[in-house]
């Protein structure tokens, strides 16, 4: 499912490298300013800051008598942590020796779900609320329904706060731990976790490192000269490769699956390759058995490499690697004392240096990143609260928390999207039974609007297609998207849906505002408003200011995404559906007016204005099947399909425009209407004088 | 015999001043100007680091890396550690699979021995070992008598050590000391450690000195020598050898640097210092050439590029030679 999501926005991710090329990202790297934690210590402004030191950077917090308070620190900085728009979410904290989180504020964020509709203070106060927390292992055991949800004081901003968790809790958890020796748990090393990466995704996260020495550094090592000193001697690459995600991206499945099963349950498999003049292997070790060109340090150990540990391969395997000279994986036991959660380096030899040089060698550091290791289990701490869930809710696997808490309304989506499914795939048995249909199709816009919309608050918006398009851009991860369980089945339904019958499936069906806009809509004509019918050749030429909006937004998304977000109010989704009018007076009036004219013509905002649609419509060319069925009358002889269409997206001509078709399938059941279709009437008055022993089937022609 | 009481150690009358004032040194909160100096002991001898232009949560990460690191090469290369790769190597006569430190140190010694035409020599730890034994016995006698320090000598032979891909041997009887070079060596390492870590100003004194660079303020740090005036040095290191560093006998019959060609501790100079990018090679050269004569050092010198030589004589006559381009020293006015 995820590749199918995925690939239905190839046509967007088109489009966005083409814009991408024309403007510069642009991006606030400037490090945080560390002062505003000295307001969480409780002797106010007596505290003093420090520089941030260390890794990760954090500052040291002083009492006025030079005490040790804690630390203070970015938690961008330290854990680089990313909102849900895959930008910089920067919320400096600090926490307590103890371990006791002191004070936390968020400030930078460009989080579409907190600039759209979530009053600042709430935000404020919700962040504030982490002071007091308390972040050691097993000091605080949650249920883990609580831990995934976080502290509720921010309604309709799930995403975002458990982002703020995570970035908060990570980070204090990072600094403490590496500052104080009694948080010094042992991680482990997550042998499990399946997972396919790139090259430059290996090389991004560190998983991958890299030392490269030019012929003229390693002349002036080995007190000789070069002639070429812009070459390199060696470009050296190293690699933790025993976590599957790091060791099976670059040796494929066969090798290092066949490896793996070469050494115990805690040894390691370590990759190193090179390009270049220099050999780490040399040829000695044919004869010696050992490798004396390279060697591992860790602390105070040094690890020998032996032949007869190690494997040359081939070739790398992740989408995108160089090619090597020489790529060899070493298995590493762990009775040799190496410690692959540790950080550790390669040292290599660059051979013997001529009488008059020091000694000749370089060093590869490697720590393997973060998101490969395992906290420890929280202690048992002999209370009985430690169910294998609140130990769960330690792990880094934050997502999977998130959807066992909000499991609930996961399968009602679930369920709701496989009605659809069905209502979709049997459309002609659906809408062949009128009555049903209307009723099935009222019922399932009030579950949008009422679950999916005001219970849920699972309303999609452009601001999750900017966000998968930057995700695109800068380093997609699962993670991220998973975050929100409904949004991603949501989204993965759509992507789908778009391919196969175009973008109207969530427009028609999905969508809540589209949905209220219709029930009010309805309301409305059975209080008889009469509606206002737009002549087709201004309807027509309404339609582009949809798609100038998408376009416009996506620039500029790509010049600040804060704009963009703000720009993407042009949505009433946040203040209708989310905030429930809960808002300042501008959008409310925004969103009342909105609807106000939805109640004179039909779905207005879908229609004319919404970037969301104009999104799904561009990609949606690509569909699959056209299952919308016509007679050769329709448009000549007669148009209440015309007439009777949601957004008028049927041609006077007769044809169906799936740009604008939001597929509610009004027109398929008119289609199959004995008392409405003058195709069916005008064959029933033929039919009625005869006899008829049995009905003819209608072939359905299309147009 | 290498849990010998006395520590086969220069200890020198050097200090080393910083340029700035010294009183920074004890100054109070981190600030970007302060200095920060760790004392510890590497290779037996007492260490000192001291980090310019650098916050104290710094400096403090780059010690415990620091110290981690002495502790392993000491591992390798200590003739102070029981089961050190050196010692085990004396005890046995030969060590399977060696580590790159020690190899590489080895290798170092061996070329240099090879280069200085004998006047240095890895294997004169039996000479140490036979004069302490003397001086143990009897501490106010003279030199020890010639048959015993002839007997020594048939031992010193860097030539016996063969290096194999995996296997170091020496030959019978011989035992290796780096204290030669092993300090030297440990300060580079430690100096490419730091410079690795992005540390910049930075001065590594364990024995030998090695700038990585000079102060924040572009200031050579000052090193200061007894009776004589101080070396600047920029970058680079500076290793000096000075009999006196390290008496044997009541009445100072000999020191700890042996001449391996007559066996005898070496008379010629009173201090040697020699500057190198290398540390390892700067405690190598100033080894070798507190043996030599003023001849043989002219002579060998155009061998070490980049090399600066003072020496002065036991009639406190100073000389001074400079091989090649030479950078990283500031050369007080001649």
């Amino acid at each position: 499912m995820q590749n199918i999501a995925a690939k239905g926005f190839l046509a967007l991710r088109g489009l966005a490298f083409a814009c991408a090329a024309l403007l510069l990202l642009t991006r606030a790297a400037a490090g945080a300013d560390l002062s505003v934690a000295s307001s969480f210590f409780a002797s106010g402004g007596a505290v003093t800051i420090e520089q941030p030191q260390g890794s990760p950077p954090a500052a040291a917090v002083r009492g006025a008598d030079g005490k040790l308070l804690g630390y203070a620190f970015s938690t961008y900085e330290v854990s680089g942590s990313v909102g849900y728009a895959g930008r910089p979410l920067d919320i400096v904290a600090a926490i307590t020796t103890e371990g006791i989180i002191a004070g936390a504020q968020i400030v930078a964020h460009e989080e579409p779900i907190l600039v759209i509709g979530i009053p600042k203070d709430a935000l404020a106060a919700y962040v504030k609320n982490f002071a007091g927390f308390d972040t050691r292992a097993g000091a605080t055991l949650k249920p883990a329904d609580d831990l995934a949800r976080g502290p509720h004081a921010v309604a309709g901003a799930t995403i975002t706060s458990t982002v703020i968790r995570d970035a908060i809790l990570r980070s204090a958890r990072a600094v403490l731990r590496s500052r104080s020796a009694t948080m010094d748990t042992a991680m482990r090393l997550d042998r499990e976790t399946l997972r396919r990466s790139a090259w430059h995704t290996l090389l991004a996260e560190g998983a991958v490192q890299r030392k490269l020495v030019t012929r003229g550094e390693a002349a002036k090592l080995l007190g000789t000269q070069d002639s070429e000193p812009e070459k390199p001697f060696i470009d050296l690459w190293l690699a933790l490769a025993t976590p599957p995600p790091i060791g099976e991206s670059l040796l494929g499945q066969r090798i290092y699956e066949s490896e793996l099963a070469r050494i115990g349950p805690d040894d390691d498999l370590i990759l190193i390759g090179a390009s270049g003049l220099y050999s780490f292997k040399g040829t000695e070790w044919r004869q010696s058995g050992s490798f004396n060109r390279i060697e591992l340090v860790q602390g105070g150990k040094t690890i020998r490499l032996k032949a007869a540990d190690h494997t040359p391969v081939e070739a790398l395997r992740a989408a995108g690697a160089p090619e090597l000279r020489e790529i060899a994986v070493f298995r590493v036991a762990r009775t040799s004392g190496f410690d692959s959660t540790k950080p550790f380096r390669l040292d290599l030899d660059l051979g013997t240096p001529s009488a008059g040089s020091g000694p000749a060698v370089v060093a590869l550091d490697y720590r393997v990143p973060e998101r490969y290791l395992i906290a420890p289990p929280a202690p048992p701490a002999g209370a009985p609260s430690g169910t294998p869930q609140t130990a769960s809710a330690a792990n880094p696997t934050l997502w999977q928390d998130i959807w066992w808490a909000r499991r609930f309304d996961i399968a009602v989506l679930v369920t709701m999207l496989a009605v659809l499914a069905g209502i979709l795939v049997f459309q002609d048995t659906v809408t062949a039974h009128g009555k049903l249909y209307y009723r099935l199709r009222t019922f399932y816009l009030l579950l949008t609007l009422v679950f999916l919309g005001f219970i849920a608050n699972a309303q999609l918006s452009v601001v999750n297609v900017l966000t998968f398009i930057h995700a695109l851009l800068s380093g997609f991860r699962w993670e991220l998207f998973l975050l929100d369980p409904l949004v991603f089945l949501l989204w993965s339904f759509v992507a789908v849906s778009m391919l196969f019958w175009g973008r109207g499936v969530f427009c028609g069906w999905l969508c809540p505002f589209g949905t209220l806009q219709e029930l009010t809509n309805q309301v409305a004509r059975r209080l008889g408003i009469k509606q206002i019918e737009i002549p087709f050749g201004l309807h027509e030429r309404l339609w582009m200011i949809k798609y100038v909006a998408f376009v416009g937004i996506l620039a500029l998304s790509l010049r600040s995404i804060l704009t963009a977000f703000q720009a993407a109010e042009i949505e009433p989704f946040k203040t209708a559906i989310t905030m429930k009018f809960l808002r300042e007076w501008p959008f409310v009036l925004y969103a009342g007016a909105l609807l106000l004219a939805g109640l004179f013509v039909e779905r207005f905002y879908c229609r004319y204005l919404c970037p969301l649609g104009a999104a799904l419509a561009i990609p949606a060319r690509m569909r699959m099947f056209e299952w919308l069925k016509r007679y050769r009358e329709c448009g000549s002889e007669c148009h209440v399909c015309a007439r009777r269409c949601t957004v008028q997206a049927i041609h006077p001509l007769g044809q169906i425009n799936p740009n604008e078709c939001i597929y509610c399938l009004k027109c398929q059941a008119n289609y199959f209407d004995h008392e409405v279709c003058l195709h069916l009437k005008k064959r029933a008055q033929r039919r009625q004088p005869m006899p008829q022993p049995k009905p003819i089937a209608e072939p359905g022609a299309r147009p | 015999m290498t849990s010998s009481p006395l520590q086969p150690t220069r200890r020198r009358a050097i200090t080393i001043m910083a340029a700035a004032a010294a009183g920074a040194l004890a100054g109070g909160p981190a600030r970007s100007s302060a200095d920060y100096e760790w004392r510890g002991i590497a290779m037996g001898a007492d260490a000192r680091i001291l980090f310019n232009g650098i916050e104290r949560d710094s400096a403090r990460a780059a010690i415990e890396l620091v110290e981690t690191e002495i502790s392993r090469l000491e591992d390798a290369l200590s003739l102070f550690r029981q089961n050190s790769e050196l010692c085990r190597l004396n005890r046995d006569g030969y060590l399977p699979s060696p580590g790159a430190d020690l190899r590489r140190a080895l290798r170092l010694a061996l070329d240099t021995a090879a280069a200085s035409g004998g006047s240095f020599d890895p294997t004169v730890q039996v000479l140490w070992e036979a004069h302490v034994d003397w001086f143990t016995a009897s501490p106010d006698a003279g030199p020890p008598p010639e048959p015993l320090v002839a007997q020594a000598r048939r031992a010193v032979d860097w030539r016996r050590i063969t290096m194999e891909a995996d296997t170091i041997s020496l030959g019978a009887g011989q035992r290796v000391t780096l204290n030669g070079l092993g300090q030297g060596y440990v300060t580079d390492r430690i100096a490419d450690l730091l410079a690795g870590r992005g540390l910049r100003h930075v001065l590594v004194d364990l024995g030998e000195q090695r700038a990585i660079d000079a102060r924040l303020d572009g200031a050579p740090w000052r090193i200061a020598r007894q009776g004589q005036p101080p070396i600047h040095l920029q970058r680079g290191a500076l290793a000096t050898s000075e009999g006196d560093g390290c008496v044997l006998g009541a009445g100072g019959a000999a020191h700890h640097l042996f001449d391996p060609r007559s066996g005898r501790s070496a008379a010629c100079w009173r201090t040697v210092s020699v500057h190198h990018r290398s540390a390892a090679v700067a405690d190598a050269l100033s080894t070798a050439f507190y043996v030599a004569s003023a001849d043989e050092i002219a002579a060998l010198l155009p061998r070490f590029p980049g090399t600066i030589v003072w020496a002065r004589d036991r009639a406190d006559a100073d000389r001074r030679w400079i091989s090649g381009a030479v950078s990283g020293v500031v050369l007080p006015q001649a």
